[in-house]
């Protein structure tokens, strides 16, 4: 399988924080969700692989052969967005297509309009128009996915795009990454980090998990579901049943957690019920596994 | 992250981190900038016609003396805040655009093309700014020798520019600020001395005022961008 990202062994050192090593692939034609607790590092990480950000070791294969953020071709091919205040807030929406469309080569203002038009923001060639600073927050992050959206390239990667969005918006947000990947089947694929991750599993197909500046899991949302369960049961086999789960909570009456599929049998034994996990919960139950883990 | 690969020129490099045109922003600002000094200074004449007609019973020389020294304080001041309004944008990283303006083609490059234009834009600006007053005061007559006070004005305004870039480097918005002004407050008096001495006349001052924004403007340039891309460019 061609990967759209070949993330080797990347580390950024801060006082406080250290991200990697970062090992990932992030595969072409589907959209990857970057998911974790606040600082993991999962911002520090597409800043690093957008050329916002340095790294101080490691290496990030783009395409299979481009290595180079600072390179023009690969800067065009890749869309980027941030979370929060992505664009001056003294922008209005003409100011946005005017600056795109000289940064990038593959701009196109018509679809701008298009998208515009579908988050329902200002027509961008309106005489009068708001300025960013005085939109919502979910409405500034409409206009800064309007602006990355309508550019022709082959990879996004975005920061937390739904954070702020409505239901509605997010489920737009989730339609456009269908088309988005569709339009160019195979070709294109998305990285975008979220906590939403209820809303954003329809647009998932890859996942991978970073806690405490690493990569602990990674895989097809569907693969994810056949490795791991989700176990309930009553509290009377829950100290038999906690040592073969990765992640385990319960109260008096009952317990529930994620287990590794292979465990499933065993854990039946202890009348427990085995479902499939929703990403929610395989997520909830990696993540807890991996900061307990790095506590110890 | 050295390479230079690339194609963006000033223009587009303003453009992309203006999302406007430069020229037309240049002409904007520096027309609301004469219109704010005109404007001031109408006033300001009016007041001190007044006030300096009560004391002197209408001596025209204390009058005109008065007015110059009004006019080139008010047409530096102006200047200068038109100086601070294109100089004191920043391109932090965590400021408002910061991520977006790295992440666009030609990334360093295309900051340094837009800081080269910043600069252009303020030498223009204060340029056209000094070239209406010049022709409005040719129309209307508001003080004598004009084309001395616009050139000392223009002239250190452009060391006031050399000096904004070097202040830019501090990063706190509010102590930034506070240099700012004080150091034009004290261009300003050099500005009004010096009209005041040579009597508006051009001199051997005017000389030495260019030779010196000749070598000070590259130099802050070179000092900012180099500051700029060691302390902030990725931070």
């Amino acid at each position: 399988m061609k990967n759209a990202v070949e993330i080797k062994g990347i580390t950024r050192y801060y006082k406080n924080f250290t991200l990697g090593e970062v090992n990932a692939s992030i595969p072409c034609g589907f959209a990857t969700a970057l998911i974790g607790a606040n600082g993991a590092g999962k911002t520090t990480l597409i800043d690093i692989l957008c050329g916002v950000n340095f790294k101080d070791s490691g290496e990030a294969v783009y395409f299979g052969n481009m290595t180079d953020i600072d390179d023009e071709k690969l800067r065009n091919r890749i869309g980027y967005c941030s979370s929060t205040d992505f664009l001056p807030v003294y922008w209005s929406l003409r100011n946005v297509a005017a600056s795109m469309e000289t940064a990038f080569d593959n701009f196109d203002r018509k679809k701008f309009k298009d998208l515009c038009k579908r988050f329902n923001l200002d027509d961008p060639d309106e005489k009068k128009q708001q300025k960013i600073a005085k939109l919502s927050d979910g409405n500034k992050m409409r206009t800064y996915l309007a602006g990355v959206l309508a550019r022709d390239t082959d990879l996004l990667v975005l920061d937390e795009p739904a954070s702020s969005l409505d239901p509605l918006a997010r489920d737009l947000l989730c339609e456009l990454f269908r088309e988005y990947l569709s339009e160019r089947d195979g070709e294109r694929s998305i990285i975008f980090s979220t906590h939403n991750i209820a809303d954003m599993e329809f647009a998932t197909d890859y996942a991978v998990f970073m806690s405490r500046g690493k990569v602990v899991e990674e895989g097809f949302v569907e693969d994810l579901k056949q490795k791991y369960v989700l176990v309930h049961g009553d509290a009377e086999n829950a100290e038999k049943a906690k040592h073969l789960m990765i992640s385990f909570s319960g109260n008096k009456t009952i317990f529930e957690g994620i287990a590794f599929a292979e465990d499933a049998d065993a854990l039946r034994e202890l009348d427990a019920a085995i479902e499939i996990p929703t990403l929610q919960q395989l997520s909830v139950g990696i993540l807890r596994k991996a900061e307990a883990y790095g506590e110890e | 992250m050295e390479k230079n690969n690339s194609k963006i020129g000033i223009a587009e490099a303003m453009r992309i981190y203006n999302g406007c045109n430069p020229v037309i922003q240049t002409i904007s600002i520096w027309s609301i900038a004469t219109l704010i000094f005109l404007l001031w200074y109408i006033i300001l004449r009016f007041v001190l016609g007044s006030t300096i007609g009560e004391i002197d019973q209408g001596d025209s020389e204390v009058v005109n003396g008065v007015s110059r020294t009004s006019f080139t304080m008010f047409m530096f001041f102006t200047s200068a805040v038109g100086n601070f309004i294109f100089q004191m944008q920043e391109f932090y990283k965590n400021s408002a655009g910061g991520k977006y303006f790295r992440s666009v083609t030609g990334g360093f490059d295309t900051y340094k093309m837009m800081k080269a234009g910043q600069l252009l834009q303020c030498i223009c600006g204060q340029a056209f700014f000094a070239g209406i007053i010049l022709l409005l005061n040719t129309v209307f007559h508001f003080v004598n020798s004009s084309l001395g006070v616009c050139i000392t004005v223009f002239l250190l305004s452009l060391i006031g520019t050399a000096s904004g870039r070097l202040i830019c480097m501090i990063e706190n918005l509010t102590a930034k600020s506070l240099s700012f002004f004080p150091l034009m407050g004290f261009y300003m008096l050099i500005c009004t001395v010096i009209v005041g001495v040579t009597d508006g006349r051009l001199t051997s001052v005017h000389i030495i005022l260019l030779v010196l924004d000749v070598i000070l403007l590259p130099i802050a340039h070179f000092i900012d961008l180099k500051n700029f891309r060691k302390y902030h460019w990725y931070e």
